[in-house]
C-alpha cells in the first residue's frame, strides 16, 4: 500500500508541533455503496474528524457487491486517498460473523501498519469478520479497539432485531434454548459455539459506543461489560436550508398528514400503519392522509405482495374523502428534508425494539413531532408528550384513536414541536468522541 | 489367556512319541509347567528331520505325583498325515519350547513307538475330564483290519464329490460303530470330507465281504490318480487298494455307470442319498427353483464377498416348515455347505411377508436371513445355491454379482439386521461379526494416501502434538483453532488436522488456508485419500506427529483456559505409572460432558458392557486434582508418545468410531499404565442431541459390533475392575 498524501501545508506544521491523533473509521458499508444509517455516521464521523487539526482520519468501507473491487486485492481506494473499501467475496458467516476471506488479514495488517491508527473505530463488526478484532491487536498493541454497536446481531440470529423467528413476537434476551427455539435446526451446541466465537473477539475490544441506551442495556445484559459502553448518538447533519418549505406545516385547516420514511418493511410496521388507515377510511370525520416514502423492492416476495394488496385496498377507501394512503416511492438523502417538511408529523410505527431511528433525528431536525411504537430505541429518543406521542406497539386501534385526537386538537402537534429535543450538533458528537478516545487510549489531544 | 503368561519361566519335557499310522496322527507324552488356565485351542509345532507338523492338537493332562505342584502330565494328539520323518528335534506347546528327552526318540524303532502310544493309551484313563477325551481315545485305538479293493471312480462335478465302488471285507463292516470316516490318498495329495456309503451284494466275494458304494464331498482340483482309500469308523479302520482292472470312469460317463449299481444297492437312507447325488442335476444358469415339487420361494437381494471369511448372503426364504434339507454355495465344481444351525440369521421382512409371503400362504414374518459361508474364501466366477429339499430334490438359485465392499458393504449387512436382548451374542458371535471383521480388515489392508499440507513454519522439535481428526462438520475447526489462536498457544504445540472426510478437501483446505491467514498459528492439514473412521485417521496423525506428547482432541473440543495441555503433560512428567490423562468435558451449560468412564451392561445388548460418563449431566466436579479413572475419553487425551508407539494409538477393529478409547486405556492398563482426569482442567465439548428415531439402523448395529469387539475382549477386565482388587 504505497498511498501519497498530500497534505496542506498548514497541517503539517501544527503536526510537528503536537501529534495528531490518527483515527480509522471502519464501516461494514459505504456511504457511496449503500445510505443505512450507520455507514452514514461513521463517514460523518471520518469527515468531521478529518476536518480538524487535532484530528487526522481515514475511512475503510466494504462494498459487498458482486464484481465491486479488483481481482486478487481485497482493498481499493476507488474514492479518495483517505478511503479504502474492502470488496467481499462471500466468505463471511452470517451466523458466527467469521470472515473466510483469506486475502483480507494479510492487507488489513499492511494497511494498520502504514496508517499506524492510535484508535481503530468500528461502525459494526459484520462483513469484517470477529477476527479482525484480534488481528488489530496483534499488529498495533498499542492501538485501541472501539466499537460502535448497531442493532443487535451479536445476540440475535434472527436478523439482530430480538424479534422472534415465528410470529415476530418481541424477544426480551437471548439464550441458547431460546435462540433454539427460533431456529429448530440450529442446535443449542451450534448456538454455544457461535456465542464463543463471538466472545472471544468482543474481549480486544477497548470501549463500545451504542447510540441508544436501550442497545447498551441490551448488550450489557447479554454479558458485554456494561461499564465499558458509552451512548453516543450519531452524528446528524443539519438540515438543509428549504426556504419554499416553510418549517412551519400549513396550518390547521387541511387534513392531518402523517409521513412514513424508509425502508418498508413488516419489521418497521408499515402493516400497522395500513391497518390504521382501514380503520380511519371508515370515519367519516377523520380527514387524515398517510404519504408513505421508502423502497420495498429488497423485502421478500410474500411480503411485497401483500404489502400491494394492502395498497390497492387503501385506495378502494374512497367512501369520505378519497383514498388516505399515498405511496410516493423510494427517495434519495437529500430529499428528505424538503419531504418531511410537507407532513404534520413523522411515524415510526416499528414493531421491533429499533436502536436509534436515524429518521427520528431528522424528523427533529425538520421540527416535526414522532408518533412511535412505546418500546426500545424508539421510545427513548422520542419522549412521549415531549418530543411526540407513543402508542402501544402493533396496536392499529390505538394509532386511529390518537390520531384522531391531533386531527381533533391541532394544538397538540404545536406544542410538541416547541418542546422537541434538537438532534444533537455534530460537534458535540465529535467531542463525545474525542472525550471517549482520550479516555480510551490515555490520550491527550487538542 | 492369562495376563501374565509370557512372564512365568515354562519347562517342560516330551517324554514319548510316535506316530498312530491307523488314525494319521502323532501322539505325544510328557509334561509342562502348572498353567492357571489354558487356551481352548492349543496350536502344536513338533520339528522333525524330515519336515514339520504343525496343527491344533487334541490335548488332555494328568497329574503327575513326581512333579508335585511344578508340573503336570500331557497327552497330545496332533493330526498328521505325513509319515516317516526321522526324530523329533524341537517341540513347541503352544508359544512355549519344551525339551525333547533323549529316551523319547523312538520313531525308528517300532517297539519304542508301540510303547510309547500304548503308554499313552494308558495315560489317558488318568486325564483330568476333557471334551476331547473320547476323541483322543478313539484315535488312539484305531486299528487296521480287514482289506478292500476300489475297481471304480471318478469326479462328479453336479454333486461335487468324488463316486467310488469296491468292496471290503466282513471284518471291518462289522466293527462299524456309527458314522464313517474316509481319506482318499491321490497322487497330488488327500481328500477328505462327507461320506454316504451304501453296500451291495457281491456274490463273488462268497460271503467274505460286501461291494460299497460311497460318495466324497471334496474338491476335484485334479490331484492326480487315487492311491488308495482308508475308511475308519470308531477305532477300526480299513484301507481300500486299488484293484489292478480298477477304472477311472470319466464326469459325463459317471451317472450312467454308477445309477443302475446304487439302485440295486441295498434299500437304506443312504441309497436314497446316493441316487440323489448321482441324478444331481447340473447348473446351467437358470433358476430352476420354481421347479421343485415341494415349494421354496427365495431371493438374493445381496451377495458380498467378505475377503478372509467368505461369502454373505441377504435375501428372504418362504418354504414350509422342514422342506429344506440344505442350502450349499456354490461356485463352479467348488461346493460350500452353509450351516443352516448357527450361520444364518432370520430377520424380519414385512415387506415379504406381507406381499409375497400373504399371496403364498405364508404367516411367516421372519423369513429374512443373513447367512454366512465363512469357507467360500477367495471364490470367483458365478456364484450360485444350490437348494435340498428333504424329498431330495435340488433346485438352483443364481445369486447377483457381488458389488459391495468396504464400509458399503459393512452397512448393508449392519441394516440387514435388528439385534436386541440375548440375540445380540448368536448374531455377532457366529454372524455379523467375523464377516465384520473381516470386510473391515479387507477395507483398510490397502493403506490411503495422505496429503499433507503445512500452513506456517512447521513448528521445530515439538513438545506436545495435538492430533484433531476432522469428519462432518468442518468449521468446528474455524472455531477450535479461534480458541487455541487466542489463548496464546505454545511455540512448542505441533498442531495436526486430519480431514477424514475426503469429498471435502478443497473447502477445507481453503477454510485452512483462510484460518492462517487469520490466526497466524502454524499447522499441519492431512488429508486421507480415503474415508477411513476415527481410529485410522488419529494413527495418520500419529505418524506425522513428532511431540513428546500426542494429545488426541476432537474437533468439537474446545478450550477454556490457555495451559490445558501443560498440565496435561505435568501429570504424565511427573508419574510414570500413569499413561493417559485427560481433562474434565464440559457441556455448553457447563454441566459434566466427561470425567472418567465407568462400564454398565445393558440387558437389551446382550448385557455387554457399555461405557458410561460419570456424573454425566451433572454440575461440574466441586473438589479439584488427579483422579485415577479405569478409563477416560478419547475425546481429549494425552499419552506420551513413545507409548503410543510402543503399544499402539487407537485400534483399527474398531469401525468409524467407539470404544477404541476405552480399548486403548485397557492395553495401557495391561502394560501397568493408568489413566486419570485432571479436575482442574476443564475444556467444552459439544456432544449432539441426537434425535429420538433419527440414529440409522446401521449405524447403531455398528455401535453394537464395536461393544462385541470389546466385550469379546475386555470382559474379564472390566468384571476384574468391577469386584475390585
Amino acid at each position: 500500500m504505497n498511498v501519497v498524501h498530500a497534505e496542506p501545508p498548514r497541517r503539517r506544521r501544527r503536526q510537528e508541533s503536537r501529534p495528531r491523533l490518527r483515527v480509522l473509521v471502519a464501516s461494514h458499508s459505504h456511504p457511496r455503496v449503500t445510505s443505512g444509517g450507520a455507514e452514514i455516521a461513521a463517514f460523518r464521523l471520518f469527515s468531521e474528524l478529518n476536518a480538524r487539526d487535532d484530528t487526522e482520519a481515514w475511512f475503510l468501507g466494504c462494498n459487498t457487491k458482486a464484481g465491486a473491487g479488483r481481482d486478487g486485492v481485497a482493498l481499493t481506494q476507488p474514492y479518495t486517498d483517505r478511503e479504502y473499501v474492502y470488496s467481499t467475496l462471500g466468505h463471511f458467516n452470517w451466523f458466527r460473523m467469521a470472515n473466510a476471506d483469506p486475502r483480507l488479514p494479510g492487507e488489513i495488517e499492511a494497511l494498520l501498519l502504514e496508517l499506524r491508527p492510535d484508535i481503530v473505530h468500528l461502525h459494526h463488526y459484520v462483513v469484517f469478520g470477529m477476527e479482525m478484532l484480534w488481528l488489530i491487536k496483534r499488529v498495533l498493541p498499542q492501538a485501541r479497539i472501539v466499537v460502535t454497536l448497531h442493532e443487535y446481531l451479536a445476540i440475535c440470529h434472527h436478523f439482530g432485531q430480538m424479534v422472534k423467528a415465528e410470529h415476530f413476537s418481541l424477544c426480551d434476551s437471548a439464550s441458547l434454548d431460546n435462540c433454539h427455539k427460533c431456529f429448530p435446526d440450529i442446535d443449542v451446541s451450534d448456538f454455544f459455539i457461535r456465542e464463543r466465537y463471538l466472545r472471544t473477539f468482543f474481549r480486544y475490544v477497548d470501549h463500545f459506543v451504542a447510540p441508544s441506551r436501550f442497545l447498551a442495556d441490551r448488550y450489557a445484559a447479554w454479558g458485554l461489560p456494561g461499564e465499558r459502553i458509552s451512548v453516543i448518538e450519531n452524528i446528524i447533519a443539519p438540515a438543509a436550508p428549504f426556504p419554499d418549505r416553510p418549517a412551519e406545516p400549513a396550518g390547521e385547516s387541511g387534513p392531518l398528514r402523517l409521513g412514513f420514511f424508509g425502508q418498508i418493511s413488516k419489521l418497521k410496521g408499515i402493516g400497522v400503519l395500513l391497518g390504521c388507515a382501514a380503520i380511519l377510511a371508515r370515519k367519516p370525520k377523520a380527514r387524515i392522509k398517510f404519504e408513505i416514502y421508502g423502497d420495498y423492492r429488497n423485502q421478500p416476495a410474500a411480503f411485497t405482495e401483500a404489502f400491494l394488496k394492502q395498497l390497492a385496498e387503501a385506495g378502494a377507501n374512497v367512501a369520505y374523502h378519497g383514498a388516505n394512503v399515498a405511496y410516493h416511492g423510494a427517495y434519495r438523502q437529500d430529499q428528505v428534508d424538503r419531504l418531511m417538511r410537507g407532513v404534520d408529523a413523522v411515524l415510526v410505527p416499528s414493531i421491533w425494539w429499533e436502536n436509534s431511528p436515524v429518521v427520528i433525528q431528522e424528523a427533529f431536525r425538520n421540527q416535526r413531532p414522532v408518533i412511535c411504537s412505546d418500546i426500545g430505541g424508539m421510545a427513548e429518543k422520542v419522549r412521549d408528550g415531549v418530543d411526540g406521542l407513543h402508542f402501544s406497539v402493533g396496536s392499529e386501534l390505538e394509532l386511529s384513536n390518537l390520531l384522531l385526537r391531533l386531527h381533533d386538537d391541532r394544538s397538540i402537534l404545536g406544542t410538541l414541536r416547541r418542546t422537541l429535543r434538537p438532534p444533537p450538533k455534530a460537534e458535540d458528537v465529535v467531542a463525545q468522541h474525542l472525550a471517549l478516545y482520550a479516555q480510551v487510549g490515555r490520550v491527550t489531544i487538542g | 489367556m492369562t495376563e501374565q503368561a509370557s512372564d512365568v519361566v515354562f519347562e517342560g519335557m516330551v517324554e514319548g512319541y510316535g506316530r498312530q499310522e491307523a488314525a494319521e496322527c502323532l501322539v505325544l507324552h510328557g509334561w509342562v509347567s502348572r498353567q492357571a488356565t489354558w487356551p481352548d485351542e492349543l496350536t502344536v509345532t513338533a520339528d522333525f528331520q524330515r519336515g514339520t507338523i504343525s496343527a491344533r492338537a487334541y490335548v488332555a493332562f494328568h497329574d503327575r505325583p513326581d512333579l508335585g505342584a511344578q508340573g503336570v502330565g500331557f497327552v497330545a494328539v496332533v493330526p498328521a498325515h505325513q509319515g516317516r520323518l526321522g526324530n523329533l528335534l524341537d517341540f513347541r506347546f503352544g508359544p512355549h519350547q519344551i525339551t525333547v528327552a533323549p529316551t523319547a526318540a523312538g520313531n525308528s524303532n517300532d517297539l519304542s513307538e508301540r510303547s510309547a502310544l500304548a503308554h499313552a493309551g494308558a495315560l489317558l484313563a488318568s486325564c483330568l475330564p476333557h471334551p476331547d477325551l473320547a476323541r483322543m481315545g478313539t484315535l488312539l485305538a484305531r486299528h487296521f483290519m480287514g482289506e478292500g479293493y476300489i475297481d471304480a471312480y471318478g469326479y462328479h462335478p453336479a454333486s461335487a464329490g468324488w463316486f467310488v465302488t469296491g468292496w471290503v471285507s466282513n471284518d471291518w463292516i462289522s466293527a462299524i460303530q456309527d458314522a464313517v470316516e474316509a481319506v482318499a490318498h491321490f497322487d497330488n495329495g488327500r481328500r477328505t470330507g462327507a461320506v454316504v456309503l451304501n453296500f451291495f451284494h457281491r456274490p463273488d466275494l462268497a460271503g467274505t465281504g460286501a461291494g460299497i458304494l460311497l460318495h466324497l464331498s471334496a474338491q476335484e482340483d485334479t490331484p492326480g490318480q487315487l492311491r488308495k482309500l482308508v475308511l475308519a469308523s470308531g477305532a477300526s479302520a480299513v484301507s481300500l487298494r486299488l484293484a489292478g482292472s480298477v477304472l477311472r470312469v470319466p464326469s459325463e460317463a459317471l451317472s450312467g455307470a454308477f445309477v443302475n449299481l446304487i439302485n440295486s444297492s441295498e434299500p437304506s437312507p443312504a441309497r436314497e442319498k446316493l441316487y440323489h447325488l448321482i441324478t444331481h442335476a447340473m447348473f446351467d444358469g437358470r433358476d430352476t427353483l420354481a421347479g421343485l415339487p415341494d415349494q421354496v420361494l427365495m431371493e438374493i437381494d445381496e451377495a458380498i464377498h467378505c475377503g478372509s471369511d467368505g461369502v454373505v448372503l441377504i435375501g428372504w426364504m418362504l418354504a414350509k416348515h422342514g422342506t429344506v434339507e440344505a442350502i450349499r454355495l456354490r461356485s463352479g465344481s467348488r461346493m460350500f455347505d452353509i450351516d443352516l444351525g448357527t450361520a444364518v440369521l432370520w430377520t424380519e421382512r414385512p415387506d415379504v411377508a406381507d406381499t409375497v409371503g400373504r399371496e403364498a400362504g405364508y404367516d411367516d414374518r421372519n423369513c429374512g436371513f443373513v447367512m454366512r459361508v465363512p469357507t467360500a474364501r477367495a471364490v470367483t466366477g458365478s456364484l450360485y445355491l444350490e437348494i435340498e429339499t428333504r424329498a431330495g430334490d435340488i433346485g438352483f438359485k443364481p445369486l447377483p454379482r457381488p458389488r459391495l465392499n468396504g464400509i458399503a458393504a459393512i452397512k448393508r449387512l449392519l441394516a440387514s439386521v435388528e439385534a436386541q436382548y440375548n440375540d445380540v451374542d448368536a448374531i455377532y458371535d457366529h454372524v455379523m461379526g467375523p464377516a465384520i471383521a473381516a470386510l473391515n480388515a479387507q477395507r483398510l489392508q490397502v493403506p490411503a494416501r495422505v496429503q499433507a499440507q503445512q500452513f506456517g513454519t512447521p513448528v521445530t522439535a515439538p513438545r506436545h502434538s495435538v492430533i484433531v481428526p476432522l469428519y462432518g462438520r468442518i468449521d468446528f475447526m474455524e472455531v477450535q483453532l479461534a480458541l487455541f489462536a487466542t489463548q496464546g498457544i505454545g511455540h512448542d504445540v505441533e498442531i495436526i488436522y486430519v480431514l477424514d472426510d475426503p469429498p471435502r478437501m478443497r473447502e477445507t483446505q481453503g477454510l485452512a488456508a483462510s484460518l492462517y491467514e487469520r490466526f497466524r498459528v502454524p499447522f499441519r492439514l492431512l488429508c486421507l485419500e480415503r474415508n477411513l473412521g476415527f481410529a485410522p485417521a488419529n494413527n495418520a496423525g500419529v505418524r506425522a506427529a513428532a511431540g513428546d506428547m500426542i494429545c488426541f482432541v476432537n474437533s468439537d473440543v474446545f478450550p477454556i483456559t490457555p495451559d490445558w495441555l501443560d498440565r496435561l503433560a505435568a501429570h504424565l512428567d511427573a508419574d510414570p505409572s500413569l499413561g493417559v490423562v485427560g481433562p474434565v468435558l464440559l457441556f455448553e451449560d457447563g454441566s459434566v460432558q466427561h470425567q472418567g468412564i465407568a462400564f454398565k451392561g445393558l440387558p437389551q445388548f446382550g448385557n455387554w458392557s457399555f461405557p458410561l460418563h460419570k456424573r454425566k449431566g451433572f454440575r461440574a466436579p466441586a473438589e479439584g486434582g488427579l483422579m485415577r479413572e479405569d478409563a477416560i475419553t478419547g475425546a481429549c487425551m494425552m499419552m506420551r508418545r513413545r507409548d503410543v508407539l510402543a503399544y499402539g494409538g487407537f485400534d483399527e477393529a474398531f469401525i468409524i468410531g467407539d470404544f477404541e478409547d476405552t480399548d486403548l486405556c485397557f492395553r495401557l492398563r495391561r502394560h501397568g499404565l493408568g489413566a486419570a482426569v485432571d479436575l482442574d482442567v476443564s475444556m467444552h465439548h459439544l456432544e449432539r442431541k441426537s434425535q429420538a428415531g433419527s440414529a440409522s439402523l446401521w449405524r447403531s448395529n455398528l455401535t453394537l459390533y464395536n461393544a462385541w469387539v470389546h466385550q469379546r475382549r475386555w470382559a474379564a477386565t472390566i468384571r476384574q475392575l468391577e469386584t475390585g482388587p
